[in-house]
């Protein structure tokens, strides 16, 4: 017996383990969302206990691919910063106004902290909100946004 | 150091049967009652002599019916010579011959043994530790080198110097930049110099109505920009090398300080403040930087300055220039008498800094303490009064200061007016022109600003000075974990770990006595006994974060003093009480140990130790941040994090110190199941407080007073009856009341 991931017509999703035991209702977690997206993604049931880990996606097939990919974008919301239009001021508490991978909003940073980097490229931006903004190959943002954002590093 | 031992003996010893060299000594300094009189007791072949003075040396033989006990308790220490039908003799003394005392009785316990025909070969008395600093000391000497080279070293200006080491890689710039600064120092004195010709040949003889000569006079101007764009350009470059150079030896300085700290042994940081460290390194380095950066540089220009302008001077007009360096030996003077006040002051205000620091960095890590408690006032309290006395420090050193400046500005003023009076004098006599005298005045203000700053270059030098004290306070102390040199690296280990007659010391207060265990591969040893039995101190012993001070541990075979630290280490795997995780994220806090770890490793090891469900909860995963304390995780995840950490090195060895003991039962039982995982196959020594965590076990060892009093399995233990059964006992009267 073969383990599969699958999507049933409701969108819960169900994990089918080697036993052939039905698990519904599992969530896919990243285990390493910012520095290694795509591996070692886990299957988790719902009283939170790992029942199988995608070691890597290149392994796998198109469809359970498609079905991994279809329920991750349901679950994650992590806006990639693309364009910072401008600052309201030069130093912390600011509101920043940005051009998204989901589309323009305002991003309000109210600490220091807010900015993390997790690499060279990529720099991680909680706003007051909560949300997690990526900033992906930030030496390679257009001239405008970076001297704004390097105000703030 | 060592006096306890003191070779003159002020006491005779005739009256006592022929002797061989004495094995041990000691000066006992109270008599029975407790009363400070001094007697000496010594020990040979031949058995234990006592003199006090104006009575009759006693004698006893070595006998095995003998039995010498030492205990010591509130600063006085009682040993106890017992026979047959007991006390036989009793002598007391303090602390400060302790060391000697318990050689003395070790000396007697051996010759005891080789009486009894027991050879014995491992006790070794070859390396004696120095009481004050606890390094090892040569065999014969009488006092310990390292205390005496600390002694040695009183806070001076020459400190300095020693930063030469941190200068020496610079040299050739260093070099440079001097040669800059001659070169633009003397452009600087071309100006006054031209207007002398200007003045002469040019404007007064227009006064004089011949005219102005503007082919003359325009040579002269023009020399005058040329020599200010000159001195301009190279001011430039020689400021702009010096004060690369001198970043460089700061950045060199708070590098070397930094690794040299951490190369330091456990026992330095457990007597340091973390606050006095940071400001070591953190703001003495900066202030050295600066005063090598700028306020050295300025003096060194100074200095050529007023040289070269006293030698312009001279060679203009001798008289007049002896007359106008008059207040300048006053000055050098006044700045001798003010000198030591300031070094002084400075030291105390770099104290109170340290002691600033201090209470930020109890309070902060604190906080949670602190605000549970309610002291957030008297926080505020403590600081503000540190920061009071900073500020009284620095008024006490500004009034002095305060002083000191504009009387040397009066000086300066008094030099003009003897310049303007002599010379007018003097040209009043045409013994000197005008524009000499313009010279002269040009000069002199020049000069008497110099003489300003480099008076304040005075208070620049104590402050380097203190703070370059307190950094070669650190670089001067010797770890006491020795490295042994070019040791043999280590290959694969097997894990088995003897101690031999291990004794070990703080200060003059004796932990650890006589301890002699096996530790076989894979076995797993629990450390039973009451706090401050001594079972944290093996441990660390074990570790090497102390030395023992008499026998040996050996690792299969080897004496781990002769195995290089970090190789040793890396097949160590400890977990503590309290689990430390750095800033960061867990996935690199797991891989601490072993940087190079891959992320599926990582995440077996997090399985392992039990983590790997509850990383997964956490928004970001493996990538989550935990803070310096890691507060959002909880003690029982905090302290899985850890023991994936030490599952990642896959260390032989693993050093279990209280892990469980800070976390509720239920998490115990999770945090167990990881610890089962852990030990699988290595040698363990667990420390314990509950018994249940020890029951996988192969051996309980029972220390007590830093003895050893019970070795064997929980059930021969039990039946013994001894402190283990009693332990146990009280355990599961308290667990019954629970």
């Amino acid at each position: 017996m073969v383990a599969r991931l699958h999507q049933d017509a409701n969108g819960t999703l169900h994990w089918l383990d080697r036993d052939g035991e039905d698990h519904a209702g599992v969530s896919l977690v990243r285990a390493f969302p910012l520095t290694a997206p795509d591996e070692a993604i886990c299957v988790v049931g719902v009283h939170g206990n790992e029942l199988h880990e995608f070691a890597s996606l290149a392994a796998l097939d198109d469809e359970q691919r498609r079905v991994i990919a279809s329920a991750l974008s349901d679950r994650e919301f992590m806006p990639v910063i693309e364009r910072i239009n401008s600052v309201s001021r030069r130093w912390i508490p600011t509101v920043w106004a940005i051009d998204t991978d989901h589309g323009a909003t305002d991003l309000a940073l109210d600490s220091e902290e807010a900015i993390r980097r997790i690499d060279e490229r990529t720099l991680l931006v909680r706003d007051a909100r909560g949300i997690c903004f990526l900033i992906k190959n930030y030496p390679e943002l257009d001239r405008r946004s970076r001297r704004l954002l390097e105000r703030f590093l | 150091m060592h006096k306890d031992v003191a070779a003159s003996s002020p006491l005779p010893l005739d009256a006592v049967p022929s002797r061989s060299a004495p094995i041990a000594r000691v000066e006992l300094d109270l008599d029975e009652r407790f009363n400070f009189r001094t007697s000496v007791l010594s020990l040979d072949t031949a058995g234990l002599h006592w003199q006090a003075a104006g009575a009759v040396a006693q004698h006893w033989p070595i006998d095995p019916a003998l039995r010498l006990t030492h205990q010591s308790r509130a600063g006085a220490g009682c040993l106890r010579l017992e026979g047959p039908d007991g006390t036989l003799a009793l002598w007391r003394h303090t602390q400060s011959v302790n060391p000697a005392v318990q050689r003395l009785r070790d000396g007697f316990r051996r010759l005891l043994r080789e009486r009894e025909g027991a050879s014995d070969s491992v006790a070794d008395d070859a390396t004696v530790i120095c009481p004050v600093c606890k390094n090892p000391m040569p065999a014969q000497a009488e006092d310990c080198p390292h205390c005496e080279r600390a002694a040695e070293n009183p806070p001076s200006t020459w400190i300095l110097l020693r930063l030469w080491r941190f200068a020496k890689p610079y040299k050739k710039q260093l070099i440079l930049g001097f040669i800059l600064t001659l070169v633009s120092t003397f452009a600087t004195l071309v100006p006054p110099y031209i207007t002398m010709p200007l003045m002469d040949k040019v404007l007064i003889p227009s006064q004089r109505g011949e005219g102005i000569d503007f082919a003359v006079a325009s040579m002269y101007l023009g020399a005058l920009l040329g020599s200010a764009l000159l001195a301009w350009a190279l001011g430039y470059w020689r400021t702009y090398i010096l004060a690369l150079i001198s970043e460089r030896i700061g950045a060199d300085l708070r590098e070397v300080t930094f690794a040299h700290l951490l190369g330091l042994s456990l026992e330095y940081f457990g007597g340091k403040r973390t606050g006095d460290l940071i400001a070591r390194i953190g703001a003495e380095t900066d202030r050295l930087c600066v005063f090598l950066s700028l306020q050295l540089l300025d003096f060194a220009t100074d200095l050529v300055m007023i040289v070269m302008t006293a030698a312009i001077l001279v060679s203009i007009d001798p008289l007049l220039a002896l007359v106008t360096l008059t207040p300048l030996p006053f000055i050098v003077w006044m700045a001798y008498l003010v000198r030591d006040k300031l070094r002084f002051g400075f030291e105390q205000i770099n104290r109170t800094w340290a002691e600033v620091t201090n209470v930020l960095a109890d309070t902060i890590p604190g906080i949670r303490v602190v605000k549970a408690f309610g002291q957030e006032q008297r926080e505020i309290r403590r600081f503000t009064e540190l920061n009071q006395k900073n500020l009284r420090m620095n008024d006490r050193v500004n009034r002095i200061w305060a002083l000191f400046s504009p009387t040397v500005t009066l000086l300066t003023e008094f030099g003009l007016l003897i310049i303007w009076a002599f010379g007018i004098w003097q040209v009043g006599h045409g013994r000197v022109s005008v524009g000499v005298l313009s010279a002269f005045l040009a000069y002199i203000s020049r000069f008497f600003t110099r003489i300003d700053s480099m008076s304040r270059f005075v208070s620049f030098t104590q402050q380097a000075a203190a703070g370059a004290k307190r950094i070669f306070d650190v670089l001067d102390c010797v770890p006491t974990v020795p490295q042994p040199n070019n040791p043999q690296p280590l290959g694969p280990i097997q894990g088995r770990i003897e101690l031999r007659n291990v004794s070990f010391q703080h200060g003059s207060h004796t932990v650890l006595r006589e301890i002699d265990l096996t530790i076989a591969p894979g076995e797993m040893i629990g450390l039973i006994g009451h706090s401050g039995s001594g079972k944290s101190t093996l441990a660390n012993l074990i570790c090497r974060f102390y030395d023992v001070s008499h026998g040996s541990i050996t690792l299969d075979g080897r004496d781990i003093r002769s195995i290089g630290l970090a190789d040793y280490r890396q097949h160590i795997g400890v977990v503590l009480q309290e689990p430390f995780l750095f800033f960061g994220t867990i996935a690199e806090n797991i891989a601490y140990g072993r940087p190079g770890a891959s992320r599926s490793e990582i995440i077996t090891a997090a399985r392992a130790a039990n983590a790997h469900d509850f990383i997964l909860r956490l928004p970001l995963g493996y990538d989550s941040l935990v803070g310096e304390r890691g507060q959002s995780l909880s003690g029982g995840e905090r302290q899985r994090i850890s023991i994936a950490r030490a599952l990642l090195t896959n260390p032989s060895i693993l050093i279990l110190d209280e892990a469980t003991s800070a976390v509720d039962s239920t998490t115990e039982k999770e945090i167990q199941k990881a610890l089962d995982r852990l030990i699988e196959g290595r040698t363990t020594i667990a420390i314990a407080h509950r018994l249940s965590t020890l029951r996988k076990a192969d051996r309980l060892v029972v220390l007590d007073q830093g003895l050893i009093v019970e070795t064997g399995t929980h059930e021969d233990l039990m039946q013994r009856h001894g402190l283990y059964h009693h332990f146990y006992m009280n355990q599961i009267q308290a667990e019954e009341v629970a």
